[in-house]
């Protein structure tokens, strides 16, 4: 079972399910932390680094020498990562998406490549399971390679990825092969403005997905009103408790500190599997 | 000498536009002659790196300089190496900027 936990969003709760479900989930579970810019599941997740690798993307190398400056790299290269003055092609690894392709089409044969570190998966062998955490390079622009190379580092059964925020193609790279989203979402404006946003990214990849309310308060209906329109599942609704707040400030999981709210992230846990195997 | 100034729209109003690779107008502005060419930038909706297709554009253009509002660090460095001195204005309309450029007002961007 592979879920993923995402929001559109930042700062609504995607860490604090995502950590709590995976330590509830206990060793058989490996959690991908997803959010590669600023990489957090590890302060709740503590253990020691296990292993890392590097992740790196093949570039182009343009040999001056062998060069006949005919452009046909540069036409190639749809990021515009090549671009010519008339001689030798200049090269930006930031737009580079390392197709490979400028290489196969220089008749001069003068494009070799060389690897580009683009981040680092780190394996955390934390007390409740296994935390692999993907950390993009500082400079590098794009979180997709060190994303989709985190994913691929987990194996297992039972796999949850904490997506980042935002709806782009960080989001889609972090969703795909899942087999449930949650949604974690909150109660006000901006909350169900992007998970508007995010909705519209679910159901054009076509896949299964319910909301988790966080900071549940029983005087708003904004985004109840919005499930029911839409006929989104609300899987549960994390109430809006100090002591939530200041365990998870304090870099403790909920399930730990406050165990009154252990059935609460095992049913959402259940409501998962319930959905996945029907 | 071949000067570019980035302008909004097609041109015709004269007003400066300051993006340079998402500006929808170059006007190449001849300092001997004092004639000038609206040329449309063909690289506006490009994905990524409009910058620098531009950037390229306006090398094949013949510019030796380039006046616009900011200008990105990639496409800064590619003019830089390609000779092309890059100028920074806060004017809103090309004849202020034009004048601008004339006392020596503007600022040379230079890369990082």
């Amino acid at each position: 079972m592979r879920i993923a936990i995402a929001s559109g969003k930042g700062g609504t709760g995607k860490t604090l399910v995502a950590v709590n479900l995976a330590a509830i989930a206990g060793r058989s579970v490996t959690l991908v932390d997803c959010d590669v810019e600023e990489p957090n599941d590890h302060i709740f997740l503590k253990g020691d680094v296990a292993a890392s690798e590097t992740v790196s993307m093949r570039v182009p190398v343009i040999v001056e020498s062998r060069c006949t400056g005919c452009r046909a790299c540069v036409e190639f290269c749809s990021y515009n990562a090549l671009i010519s003055f008339g001689g030798t092609p200049l090269f930006f690894p930031d737009l580079c998406h390392g197709c490979g392709g400028c290489r196969l089409v220089c008749r001069a044969r003068a494009i070799s490549e060389t690897a580009r570190p683009l981040g680092e998966i780190r394996r955390i062998d934390a007390a409740q399971c296994t935390l692999l955490e993907g950390r993009l390079a500082v400079g590098v622009s794009s979180p997709v390679p060190v994303i989709q190379a985190a994913k691929a580092a987990a194996g297992g059964e039972f796999v949850i990825c904490d997506a980042p925020p935002g709806t782009s193609c960080p989001l889609v790279a972090t969703l795909r092969g899942a087999d449930y989203v949650l949604l974690v979402t909150e109660p006000t404006p901006f909350g169900l403005s992007d998970l508007r946003l995010t909705v519209e990214v679910l159901r054009r990849m076509g896949m299964a997905f319910g909301v988790v309310i966080n900071r549940a308060v029983r005087s708003s209906s904004l985004i109840d009103d919005y499930c029911r329109q839409e006929a989104i599942d609300i899987l549960a609704e994390i109430p809006d408790d100090r002591r939530i707040a200041e365990t998870y400030a304090a870099g403790r999981l909920i399930v730990e500190a406050l165990p009154g709210y252990r059935p609460l992230f095992r049913s959402i846990l259940e409501a998962c599997r319930e959905r996945v195997t029907a | 000498m071949k000067i570019v100034f980035t302008l909004k729209g097609d041109g015709r109003d004269g007003l400066v536009d300051r993006r340079f690779g998402r500006a929808e107008t170059f006007l190449i502005y001849n300092s001997e002659t004092g004639d000038r060419q609206l040329v449309a930038n063909s690289g506006v909706d490009a994905a990524m790196g409009a910058g620098l297709k531009a950037a390229e554009a306006i090398v094949a253009l013949g510019a030796v300089a380039l006046v616009t509002g900011e200008c990105g660090v990639k496409a800064l460095h590619a003019l830089h190496r390609a000779g092309v001195k890059v100028y920074s204005t806060d004017s809103t309309s090309f004849d202020d900027a034009l004048e601008d450029l004339r006392q020596g007002n503007l600022r040379e961007a230079q890369p990082a």
